[in-house]
């Protein structure tokens, strides 16, 4: 993030001596800030009332925010924001980069990714993270390279003609709405329609998230990896003729990895597994 | 298969019952804070070497990421 512009803070009601406890213990660099009596948490009012202060005494229930990400400017003026109704739902690093940026990721050797060649498109599907954990919310990749001349129709043509469409799939995986960009319009002239289109290459994101059917918080993994299977439906035509419907699939794996989890999550991890 | 009495609604398993007050989630309309477009509130807290920092002066003339997050401890 710092190399991207931007000084990275985190705000919590936590003691000093837990946050240098913290930080010491898992390498972390940026500033932790110790929010204690919640006096930021509520001049920001994003305070958790659906805490009474007798709850969680011990571990300071009282006066947690609801959990969210602010983004600024130069000048200190907010520019977006990130909150989800969920509190361990989050962006990950290089899904927030994307949120800030406007643009992907570059890809890193790291990436999981996978190719698959049809009738004249070419499907690429990558992470723009090296993994995947609990409710953080990566993006998936989807590549679209299209033959010179070519053309397929885009999900918003009429649907006389073969939208084209992707099916994702992932054991345990939550994907959310895929984020195609805007077509170009093709004129039709014998039938008097503009069509909207995709030529040379579409790129297609898709958020993916880990959910508790495959990582259960406080108990480690109980598989390494996770396999992530994309189906593209299109159609291809030049200017006179068109080929068949054609559905193309990637399948590739991308490893799962453990949230950084606070000592207490494990504690009551351990607890559970008692009972 | 986790215990389905720590799985909330939306499916999340956490290892603490679902009557304690850490599970409860909001409505979808629950507060989150200064608008876009609006001032960040002023932010001058101890960081984890006890050190006073003023978010604004610390940012001099870059962009700022504030994350508010529940706890490093539990």
């Amino acid at each position: 993030m710092r190399e991207a512009g931007y000084e990275v803070f985190a705000i919590s009601n936590d003691t000093v001596e837990r946050l240098a406890d913290f930080a010491e213990q898992h390498g972390i660099t940026f500033s932790l800030l110790s929010d204690e009596d919640s006096t930021v948490i509520r001049a920001f009012g994003i305070m958790n009332t659906l805490v009474r202060p007798d709850e969680g005494k011990h571990m300071r229930w009282y006066g947690i925010p609801y959990p969210g990400t602010y983004i600024t400017d130069e000048a200190g003026i907010v520019v977006d924001k990130d909150f989800h109704q969920h509190h361990a739902r989050r962006l990950s690093g290089r899904g927030l980069l994307h949120r800030i940026l406007g643009t992907l990721p570059e890809q890193h050797a790291d990436t999981p990714k996978a190719t698959s060649e049809g009738n004249e498109v070419t499907l690429t599907t990558s992470l723009v993270d090296p993994t995947l954990m609990l409710e953080v919310i990566s993006l998936l990749v989807c590549r679209l390279h299209i033959a010179p001349g070519q053309h397929i129709y885009a999900p918003s043509a009429p649907q006389a003609f073969t939208q084209a469409s992707l099916k994702f799939h992932g054991e345990g995986l939550r994907f959310g709405e895929p984020a195609w960009p805007e077509p170009q319009r093709l004129n039709m002239t014998d039938l008097n329609i503009q069509v909207p289109v995709y030529e040379g290459e579409v790129i297609v994101s898709v958020p993916v998230t880990a959910t508790s059917e495959l990582v259960r918080l406080g108990h480690g993994l109980d598989q390494l990896s996770v396999k992530i299977t994309v189906a593209c439906t299109y159609q291809s035509c030049d200017e006179v003729s068109c080929g068949l419907p054609t559905t193309i699939e990637t399948t590739f794996s991308v490893p799962l990895e453990e949230l950084v989890e606070p000592d207490g999550v494990k504690t009551y991890a351990k607890r559970v597994e008692r009972e | 298969m986790p215990d389905p009495g720590y799985i909330d609604e939306f499916g999340f398993y956490a290892p603490l019952p679902l009557n304690r007050a850490a599970r409860r989630e909001p409505g979808a309309d629950f507060p989150t804070g200064p608008d876009i477009g609006s001032a960040l509130p002023a932010v001058c807290l101890p960081n984890q070497h006890g050190q006073l920092v003023d978010i604004r002066q610390q940012c001099g003339n870059r962009r700022a990421i504030v994350v508010f997050h529940r706890s490093a401890y539990w």
